[in-house]
């Protein structure tokens, strides 16, 4: 099995391409809907750079989907089926080789044919309850990140100064350095991100502080031009954070009644997520998608059901979508590498046994290496399974 | 359920969970605030007191080295992962002695 490291080099290269300077080609009048197998998501900005690569993926694909996708925030996703207003404007659509392109939704409008959240849609203002007619199905995990620039002195980060900070002011709050409310950049309650944070930090989305920047690749130009960098602080999904480490660093997190503060890595460098993968990092959601579905719970739109399957497993994916390898070399989690669960965001954890787990295969897809023993059949393996080429547990 | 409740359920589940052993404080002082700790070496010092924890479970580094029983288990549980302690006293100026915050106004 070849290791995965050298992947981490064009991942990096191409996430700069992606995200810390896009090419983003203004296709003129095309229109959203004429392109092939069109699917029109709509969300929050974080899960943007994985949409990206799965777009430019399934662009080649010999049956071709067409990601389209416009971010005004994850409960836009939501509340447009809930209130019925539709999307308007651009949206985003990824090219083979990743250049992101815009087309035009209709003037009247379209109702997305599905969201995408950072969190369970519910904790958005105004949703009680997630329509009817709306089935939920699962995406990677997402780990989310309070980040400062790097010339930043700080290292960590407690749920309670985080609640100062951003709950209840940073200048009132005096929690050093981050004093300037100016440089304490923010989102709102319609933002994952938002949601995440505050939920972690003890305040509702509601009370958030600071400036809001609106996206998470915003906050990676707030952060990175900031006069002030001592005092600047942000947050902003893992992957986007990783995809701009020249720029930004993540502060380790020390939650409620925990003893000590982690990264979401076992190191404050690395990219192996263990933290999260064993509950030491607290800051983590799965995404989510929302999409309009029959009486029996079947996704209506067959382009999208094809789309969402792929991420469910019930779709068999195109030779062009190594989505697993996709979800990682992200920075993303598939669910089955994850140790542990929860039932609702920042919840209590418990221990996870995935259906089909692949942790062995995500530890030496991200670090090179793994204790597992390698295999090719299950008699090769003493114990457990043979999976993705090493012994799982089961 | 309105985000509220979600909330006041939250905390009544982080305020009953606490690890099973006997010391005088929910959360052991750290006296090694230096980075680069890893929990399961030095997470910190052993408690302020210097008195060996009566919980089997609980290592002289304050982390949790069993089996994870309850959600702080997981959370403190002993690591190779390198960690470095916040200290929530000395940096938080407006912290309640008990370890709380004030209400958001």
């Amino acid at each position: 099995m070849k290791p995965r490291s050298h992947l981490l080099l064009s991942f990096v290269a191409a996430s700069c391409v992606l995200v810390a300077s896009p090419r983003i080609v203004h296709a003129d009048e095309v229109a959203c809907q004429d392109l092939p197998n069109p699917v029109f998501g709509l969300g929050g900005s974080a899960s943007k750079p994985l949409l990206a690569r799965v777009g430019a993926a399934l662009a080649t694909a010999e049956d071709p989907l067409t990601v389209i996708y416009q971010a005004p925030g994850a409960c836009f996703g939501i509340t447009t089926y809930v209130d019925g207003t539709p999307a308007t404007g651009t949206a985003s659509y990824w090219a083979a080789d990743g250049t992101e392109l815009t087309c035009a939704l209709p003037v009247t409008g379209v109702t997305p044919d599905y969201a995408m959240l950072g969190v369970q849609g519910t904790l958005c203002e105004g949703v009680e309850a997630i329509p009817d007619f709306l089935g939920t199905f699962s995406g990677p995990v997402t780990s989310w990140s309070l980040i400062v620039p790097n010339a930043s002195s700080q290292t960590t980060i407690s749920s309670e100064a985080s609640y100062f900070v951003y709950g209840y002011g940073a200048a009132a709050a005096g929690v050093q350095p981050w004093v300037v409310e100016s440089e304490t950049y923010s989102r709102d309650a319609t933002s994952a991100a938002g949601i995440v944070v505050a939920l972690a930090s003890g305040f509702s989305p509601t009370q958030l502080k600071g400036p809001n920047v609106m996206t998470n690749q915003n906050m990676i130009t707030s952060l990175a031009g900031s006069t002030n960098p001592e005092a600047a602080i942000g947050f902003v999904s893992t992957e986007v954070a990783d995809l701009n480490r020249d720029s930004v660093r993540t502060l380790a997190f020390q939650a409620r009644d925990q003893t000590c503060s982690y990264w979401p890595d076992s190191t404050p460098t690395g990219f192996d997520k263990r933290n999260v993968r064993d509950g030491h990092y607290v800051l983590w959601t799965p995404y989510y998608f929302y999409v309009p579905v029959d009486g029996a719970g079947r996704i209506i739109h067959d382009d999208t059901r094809r789309f969402v399957g792929f991420f469910e497993g019930t779709e068999p994916t195109p030779p062009e979508l190594p989505l697993t390898d996709i979800i990682i070399d992200n920075g993303n989690i598939p669910v089955c590498a994850m140790e542990v669960w929860r039932d609702e965001e920042i919840g209590p954890l418990y221990s996870f046994a995935p259906p089909e787990p692949c942790g062995c295969y995500y530890e030496f897809s991200v670090t090179g290496e793994t204790s597992c023993q390698t295999c090719t059949e299950a008699s090769d393996c003493s114990t457990g399974a043979c999976r993705q080429g090493f012994c799982e547990a089961y | 359920m309105t985000l509220r409740s979600i909330l006041c359920v939250r905390f009544a589940i982080l305020g009953a969970l606490t690890l099973s052993c006997a010391r005088d404080n929910d959360v052991p002082d750290l006296d090694d605030t230096s980075p680069g700790n890893t929990s399961g070496a030095s997470a910190g010092e052993s408690n302020d007191a210097g008195e060996t924890e009566s919980d089997p479970c609980i290592t002289p580094e304050g982390c949790f080295d069993c089996e994870p029983q309850e959600p702080i288990h997981y959370l403190n549980r002993c690591t190779e992962a390198v960690c470095e302690p916040f200290d929530n006293a000395a940096r938080l100026p407006l912290l309640n002695a008990d370890g709380s915050v004030p209400p958001i106004g």
